[in-house]
């Protein structure tokens, strides 16, 4: 009975600790399943982990497409493992800033391939190499690294203020930060523990 | 003392045998196995003598030939004039052939005359190959007195310095290549000096493609057709003048990129050096940058740093300035995208921690390229200080917006006082039928950041021409406002007070505005909105969606609007509780009101309920709190599986609509506002 009665303790302690952990912690996973769907859609053919199919063009299809989509929000909010694991990264704002990104990501493009631009550590880029880039061309990326870091930066806190968790705006740049340099393509440059390493 | 002793002992062996060889026949030959005196090393010397009709001849050859530390091997020496005398001799179109380890096999023009009495030395070398050019050097000597002219043609600069290497001390040698410097020059420099001490110097430098980068590649020059003149004279210290013409190439000294073909460069100086305390003071410096700018400056330097600089600037075409002087240090901000027009000229005055600048504009043109703001015809005076004394800024302007809306001519009075502008007068904006009136207006420029504060007072503007300016359907009322302070700081507006809508005969409230990095890449506005005493028979007149009349009062709280589109908000609207008026709904209001909950179109019309023109109610209202794109929905209150939204009441016939779906897509719900056909939602009962 007692060893019934501790283990009840102990089983609620749990599913408290549960409920608190849910509360209180990035939700990591999803932070990095977000980041990889932004990076994946701005980089295009550039994202070297790309995956055969987009893991979220999946549970959309096999919706009922008769439904209304007011049932079909209605049946993807409901089901609570979804909702939970899920970053939510579809706002006006955040769509508006990757198809930025994404149209500025043709002019960057050349400039990670011959090693002008690097990845930094925390998620943004900045000029590596300014002998790589021809004199007349040096304010254009001044511009676009400029740009870049500024709509990188207003994401990243978008994203937490979406999620109704805007102190979770340097979690999400640490994580963009990780998978910005796990996702770039061969031959780019980024930056760990202080220097230089190329892909 | 071993060394005079040797060239003694040089010299008398040498004239002995001149002599000799002179009064007995007609050459002479002198071989000499080895030859050391200090400095001087010779090996397998052999010369001869010879006369004939045309005087002395000379020729030496040796095996080799050590001075200075440098080693010259195959030496051969061929004066067709030799002259020779006690104290005097002298060689005219030498011609003098070496091999040196770096300057290769040479075949120079020589000629020299010495008198030893008089101390009056020359030389003359001539066709010397060196760094891929040529270079020719003339030295005169008299007791401690020189002058020399040296002239080289197309010297390959990289090649030079491969060359110097063995010369010059390694401080400064690193120092040169740390500028990778690269390209053909040419030019002549006359020296003149007395003893180890150059006097005077006249120095005129031309390359056609000279090219430089330091280490980071963040200064550079690439391919300049440069020429440089520069003239120093040396009394107790150094004075020069100096004049720099770049015609091609391009340069960047980050981060500004300048293109010498588009826009040459000259630049001309006259100044001083005091040695003893590493003061250089540059005046007269007339800076022109053809079709840009030009200006007149007076700097100081000492130990590297710069101590004082005066700048004035001639009226230049602000456009061309914005372009090569100010956009390369702008970029992502507020003015990094800009279409100027006008002239602006100025003085800059900066000492160590002080800085004062006076402007004046003449007809200036500023507009945002992405709409967001613009100013045209801005004329007079604008100036800054960072010290504690007063300067005046005086404003005047035709045309000002902010975004959309349009502001009519006005003009500032301000003053400058410690990195702090005041306004000395209230500022009139005219906006449209109204305007809005700034006072106690305050500027303050720290190194954290900018921060500015006012007090507002927006005077009755009509709705109707507001909405025409913006855009938006046309509306009936006033806006009006009193805003105790609107301040910034750190990429933030805050809006106290309230502005007060008088539109649709209601009062609408709006406050606790708050704006974030209006100028970032998402703006982020948030807000409260209270609105009391709407009549619906307006709101609904205005935005056409059929007719419902009675009034209405609502509230929007918690807005945040990023990029300028509603991202959340909690906004309720309800029938007025006090003086509700006459409530009646259209079957086109119904019709409406169904298609945005998600119901049919035409379900009225379809049914019975056509033959009725309008029908009463008790109650209606819905409410949508709006959070990661999804709306949840309800109504006045609930019912059977969902809400009402409106309740029937008074006077049949009267009509219930229910809503039955809790969470609504947004950009759904806002693309069927804009009218979306199909899907089921509020039935009608």
């Amino acid at each position: 009975m007692r060893l019934v009665s501790s283990f009840t303790s102990f089983m609620t302690m749990l599913l408290l600790v549960s409920c608190v952990t849910i509360n209180i912690y990035f939700p990591e996973a999803a932070a990095e399943k977000a980041a990889d769907r932004i990076i994946e859609d701005v980089w295009g053919e550039d994202a070297a982990n790309k995956p055969a199919t987009s893991p979220d063009s999946g549970p959309k299809s096999q919706l009922n497409q008769d439904l209304p989509v007011a049932m079909q929000v209605l049946n993807w909010l409901v089901s609570p493992a979804q909702a939970q694991a899920d970053m939510n990264i579809n706002s006006p704002a955040i769509n508006a800033l990757q198809a930025k990104m994404k149209a500025r990501h043709e002019q960057l493009q050349p400039f990670y391939q011959s090693g002008a631009i690097g990845l930094t550590q925390d998620g943004l880029i900045t000029l590596r190499d300014a002998k790589a880039v021809p004199l007349k061309d040096r304010n254009l990326v001044n511009t676009l690294i400029a740009e870049e870091n500024q709509d990188r930066k207003a994401l990243y806190a978008e994203i937490a203020r979406a999620n109704g968790h805007p102190e979770w705006q340097a979690d999400i740049q640490e994580t963009f930060a990780r998978r910005w340099i796990s996702n770039a393509a061969k031959g780019w440059w980024y930056q760990q523990n202080g220097s230089w390493q190329q892909k | 003392m071993l060394v005079r002793n040797s060239q003694v002992i040089f010299a008398t062996l040498f004239l002995l045998l001149v002599s000799f060889s002179v009064t007995a026949i007609e050459s002479a030959r002198l071989q000499i196995d080895s030859l050391y005196t200090g400095n001087i090393d010779l090996s397998q010397l052999d010369i001869t003598f010879s006369l004939d009709e045309n005087g002395l001849a000379m020729q030496a050859t040796a095996d080799k030939f050590m001075l200075a530390d440098q080693q010259l091997k195959n030496v051969a020496l061929n004066c067709q004039q030799f002259k020779i005398a006690a104290k005097f001799w002298q060689c005219q179109q030498g011609q003098l052939q070496f091999t040196h380890a770096l300057l290769g096999q040479q075949h120079v023009a020589l000629s020299f005359a010495a008198n030893t009495l008089t101390k009056d030395y020359q030389l003359e070398i001539a066709q010397l190959e060196l760094a891929s050019g040529q270079l020719q050097l003339s030295l005169q000597l008299k007791d401690k007195q020189w002058q020399s002219t040296l002239n080289i043609q197309q010297l390959e600069v990289s090649s030079l310095l491969t060359l110097l290497a063995e010369f010059l001390p390694n401080r400064d040698l690193t120092m040169i290549n740390r500028w990778q410097p690269k390209g053909m020059v040419s030019g002549t420099a006359d020296l003149t000096g007395n003893d180890s001490q150059v006097i005077n110097a006249d120095i005129t430098l031309r390359s056609p493609d000279f090219s430089f980068s330091d280490d980071t590649g963040n200064h550079v020059g690439e391919n300049l057709d440069l020429m440089l003149d520069l003239t120093a004279q040396h009394q107790q210290e150094w004075q020069f003048q100096s004049d720099l013409t770049l015609n091609n190439g391009q340069s960047y000294w980050a981060p500004v990129f300048l293109d010498f073909q588009q826009t040459p460069l000259q630049l001309a100086f006259s100044g001083e050096m005091q040695s003893d305390n590493a003061v250089w003071h540059l005046r007269d410096i007339e800076f022109e940058q053809q079709g840009v700018l030009s200006a007149k400056a007076d700097l100081q330097i000492q130990h590297n740093q710069l101590q004082r600089l005066e700048m004035s600037l001639a009226p230049s075409p602000l456009s061309s300035i914005y372009k090569w002087w100010i956009q390369p240090f702008v970029p992502a901000t507020a003015v990094a995208d800009l279409t100027t027009d006008g002239l602006i000229g100025g003085q800059l005055e900066w000492h160590i921690n002080q800085l004062q600048l006076q402007a004046d504009l003449q007809q200036l043109t500023i507009k945002d390229n992405n709409g967001r703001f613009a100013i045209e015809g801005l004329d007079g005076e604008f100036a800054w200080t960072t010290a504690q004394h007063t300067v005046p800024v005086n404003l005047s302007w035709q045309k000002l917006a902010f975004g959309a809306l349009p502001v009519g001519a006005s003009s500032l009075q301000a003053e400058v006082t410690d990195n702090q502008l005041i306004l000395i007068e209230p500022l009139e904006l005219p906006m449209l039928d109204g305007g809005l009136q700034i006072s106690d207006f305050n500027f303050q420029h720290a190194d954290t950041g900018s921060s500015w504060q006012f007090e507002g007072l927006l005077k009755p503007l009509s709705m109707q021409a507001l909405t025409n300016a913006i855009g938006w359907p046309e509306m009936d009322g006033k806006l009006s406002g009193v805003i105790p302070r609107v301040s910034y700081q750190n990429q933030q507006i805050d809006i106290d007070g309230a502005l007060q809508v008088k539109v649709f005969d209601g009062t609408t409230i709006i406050k606790d505005l708050q704006l974030q990095s209006p100028f970032g890449s998402l703006p982020q506005l948030y807000g409260n909105i209270d609105m009391q005493q709407i009549d619906l028979e307006l709101l609904t007149r205005t935005f056409d969606f059929g007719k419902i009349s009675g009034r209405l009062d609502g509230n929007i709280s918690g807005l945040r609007l990023s990029n300028w589109q509603p991202v959340e908000f909690d906004a309720q609207f309800a029938t007025s509780v006090n003086n509700p008026g006459k409530r009646r709904i259209s079957q086109r209001a119904v019709d409406n009101l169904s298609q945005i909950g998600g119901g049919a179109s035409g379900i009225m019309s379809r049914s019975f309920l056509q033959f009725f023109e309008d029908f009463s109610y008790d109650k209606l209202g819905i409410r949508c709190q709006l959070k990661n794109d999804v709306c949840q929905m309800s109504g006045i209150e609930d019912a059977e599986q969902g809400y009402y939204i409106v309740k029937g009441g008074g006077l049949p016939p009267w009509i219930n609509v229910k809503g039955y779906t809790r969470l609504v897509d947004w950009p759904d719900l806002l693309a069927r506002l804009q009218a979306v056909k199909n899907s089921d939602g509020p039935i009608i009962e």
